[in-house]
């Protein structure tokens, strides 16, 4: 299984190792601390995930036993929320894993996912109905209420 | 023919028959209003803080009535109806339909252009008389490498502090008790942003702040912490708060010095503390991404570029009076 941003929703950066997203459909926007960095940057990679854990242990100099679980669990987070898809039909990634330089052997703790849903009611107040690009200049039909 | 291109014909007709147009500033957007008659022209104007030097591009804002375009007229698809609102967007250019606030935007960027339609200009909500044109602005600054921010911005002229968070923080109150002290206040709720490495920005400069309106909003509650400001309350606004004047009529544009989140604290006196850049992040950008929904991606930039520029804080407020003194501390605190 190899994952990808759901670019046309989402905008993040990494900012002294931490990532705030925001999936801009929804109104929900998200911390990722801890190991959240190296573990959000292994994802996006579009490497296989169950090939993460090793380098993402050596990353941090972890016991790559206890990253995996906890890479899956952060990576199921992720597809929970949309915030990644799963990268189909494309060649395999083979370059190098690249992962933040600024969280290089910091010790390992596991992924926090925080979801804030506080600004939902801005978009709720605000109901649009987008066209994506493709469509120009075609009116969406409204679509459903985004989970 | 495309929905745009319908509406740029339809326009196009419609604007040979404008006969008034004003060329004025708009924070650093130097900005010509053309419409069919003078009242809405001086009305927008009215609540703009004028331009500055060290401009971004022109911009030219058609105001369009009913009585130039009627809605029959308007393409169907992008009528404004019912509480949709409805984006059309490619090739550059944007229609936005607003069914609640019965109006329509054409953004035209090769024409560096863009075109406001209501049913009655004379008629327009409060809030689009009070802080006008804001998806224009959003649009123009998006395009120039900057944002429209939901902050607001308190400074000594040279420099400033970007007060942020979500709504009901106390933004508002914080910034408006610096009203009178010797500080200029931008701002309360919105100030256009030119971020570091923008286009119109030399190479190192760092992130510069402009006002937009000459106008704040307080309620009740937040007037009777500060009664000194109901001298300056020039009207109601709208539900049920109450139009506050800054005193200024010319956008400053003074670098950002600190980008700091106000947060209520009536546990401990009124203090400044260290924030993280991506707690600030998280203070200053969801409600200025969700303020509306265009143009997320060039926003986010500019605020992700501003936040790794300078220093953050977090503002814990007891007492409003308190926060004039804390401003220039953190003024003095982060003088280059």
């Amino acid at each position: 299984v190899r994952l990808c941003l759901n670019a046309n929703n989402v905008v993040f950066d990494v900012i002294d190792g931490e990532v705030l997203a925001i999936r801009s459909d929804s109104g929900a926007y998200y911390s990722m601390r801890g190991a959240g960095a190296t573990a959000w940057c292994a994802l996006l990679s579009g490497h296989p995930v169950n090939q993460l854990a090793g380098p993402v242990a050596d990353h941090h100099g972890a016991d790559p036993s206890i990253v995996g679980p906890e890479l899956n669990r952060f990576a199921a987070d992720l597809l929970g929320e949309a915030l990644l898809t799963l990268k189909e039909g494309e060649e395999m990634e083979t370059g190098d894993l690249q992962l933040p330089e600024e969280t290089r052997m910091r010790l390992w703790e596991a992924p926090v996912f925080e979801v804030y849903t506080d600004m939902q009611d801005l978009l709720l107040f605000d109901p649009i109905h987008e066209v994506d690009n493709s469509g120009w200049p075609r009116v969406a039909a409204p679509t459903a209420p985004a989970p | 023919v495309t929905l745009c291109e319908a509406l740029e014909d339809l326009a196009g007709e419609a604007q040979r028959a404008l006969s008034h147009r004003q060329t004025l500033g708009f924070g650093p957007i130097p900005l010509t209003l053309q419409a069919g008659a003078l009242e809405p022209i001086q009305a927008f104007a009215g609540s703009l803080l004028a331009s500055v030097p060290a401009c971004w591009p022109a911009l030219q804002v058609t105001l369009l009535s009913g009585a130039e375009l009627s809605w029959d007229q308007l393409p169907e698809a992008i009528r404004p109806r019912s509480q949709e609102v409805l984006v059309a967007s490619g090739e550059g250019r944007t229609a936005l339909s607003s069914g609640p606030e019965q109006s329509l935007w054409l953004f035209r960027p090769e024409q560096a252009a863009a075109l406001f339609w209501a049913p009655d200009l004379d008629a327009l909500p409060p809030w689009e008389r009070i802080s006008p044109l804001r998806s224009a602005a959003r649009w123009w600054a998006a395009r120039q490498g900057g944002a429209m921010v939901h902050a607001g911005a308190v400074g000594d002229g040279e420099r400033c502090v970007l007060l942020v968070g979500a709504g009901g923080a106390g933004k508002s109150t914080s910034t408006l008790a610096c009203l009178g002290s010797g500080l200029q206040v931008l701002g309360d709720d919105y100030c256009l942003l030119q971020a570091p490495g923008a286009p119109t920005a030399a190479p190192t400069q760092g992130p510069i702040a402009y006002g937009m309106y000459r106008f704040a909003k307080l309620d009740e509650r937040s007037l009777a912490l500060l009664p000194a400001l109901r001298e300056r309350v020039i009207g109601p606004a709208w539900r049920g708060k109450w139009l506050v004047d800054l005193g200024i009529t010319e956008a400053n544009a003074p670098s950002v010095a600190a980008v700091c989140e106000v947060v209520q604290d009536p546990s401990s006196p009124t203090r400044v503390e260290p924030l993280s850049r991506m707690e600030a992040l998280r203070a200053l950008a969801p409600s200025t991404l969700f303020q509306q929904r265009l143009w997320e991606r060039e926003t986010w930039q500019a605020l992700t570029a501003t936040i790794r520029f300078v220093p953050t804080f977090r503002l814990l407020v007891n007492d409003p009076l308190d926060v004039p003194d804390q401003v220039r501390q953190l003024l003095a605190r982060t003088a280059p």
